[in-house]
């Protein structure tokens, strides 16, 4: 295989493509990489937190994550869990 | 099922610009949709281009069926045309299907630059394992 594949996330960033002996040629967005650690400080804080609390590392799927601090948020400032406050 | 019973709806990882485009009032995302992604995707291989010089013209965009990747099959087309690719194939396909074989026959004909793809894992599995066997 001498094309690369330029990938829209997807299965190209989950676990069980990841661990297959890699094709040298197939890249991928992602909302999370490891080089964010450099550029954004606060991305290492939150990943060594998480890891230290739930015992795995963030990836991919950890954006789903920011639904539930979203939701709190919304409760919090309605000062209601009824949908319509 | 959130419009009917008007619950809040808040999604973290669909990318569909559709389902924001709905006019929906209880769905929310709180991600950015492929129209986002999907352009870093090009400027990242404009980039590759200008600075690197590595000369990619043609495309094949590959996505299956779903509303992921028809849409992400939809931005990957006008992007290209944007840029200034030449998409040279066009291909979609079931994501449940168990043998790409004649996919993979057409993107090795076609033979493009790269080749652009929206999938999920058991189908991007099965692409890989067939690209290794017959490119």
């Amino acid at each position: 295989m001498n094309i690369p594949v330029v990938a829209n996330n997807g299965g190209h960033v989950k676990t069980d493509f990841l661990v297959l002996p890699k094709s040298r040629y197939a890249m991928s967005r992602a909302t999370f990489s490891p080089d964010l650690f450099e550029k954004m400080p606060t991305v290492k804080y939150f990943a060594d937190v998480f890891k230290a609390r739930y015992g795995v590392g963030i990836a991919d799927w950890t954006r789903d994550i920011m639904t539930f601090l979203v939701i709190c948020d919304a409760i919090n400032r309605a000062g209601s869990t009824d949908p319509e406050a | 099922m959130a419009e009917k019973y008007g619950l809040p709806m808040v999604n973290g990882s669909s990318t569909s610009p559709k389902l924001t485009a709905l006019g929906l009032k209880w769905f929310f995302r709180v991600s950015p949709h492929d129209g986002l992604f999907i352009r870093t995707l090009f400027d990242f291989m404009k980039d590759l281009n200008e600075k690197k010089n590595i000369g990619i013209e043609t495309v094949a965009i590959v996505y299956e069926d779903s509303e992921f990747g028809t849409t992400s099959g939809e931005v990957f087309r006008q992007y290209a045309q944007e840029y200034g690719f030449d998409v040279i194939l066009d291909l979609t396909y079931s994501r449940n299907t168990l043998d790409v074989e004649s996919e993979v026959q057409r993107i090795k004909v076609a033979d493009p630059d790269v080749i652009l793809m929206a999938s999920y894992v058991s189908d991007t599995i099965l692409y890989h394992k067939t690209f290794k066997n017959m490119i």
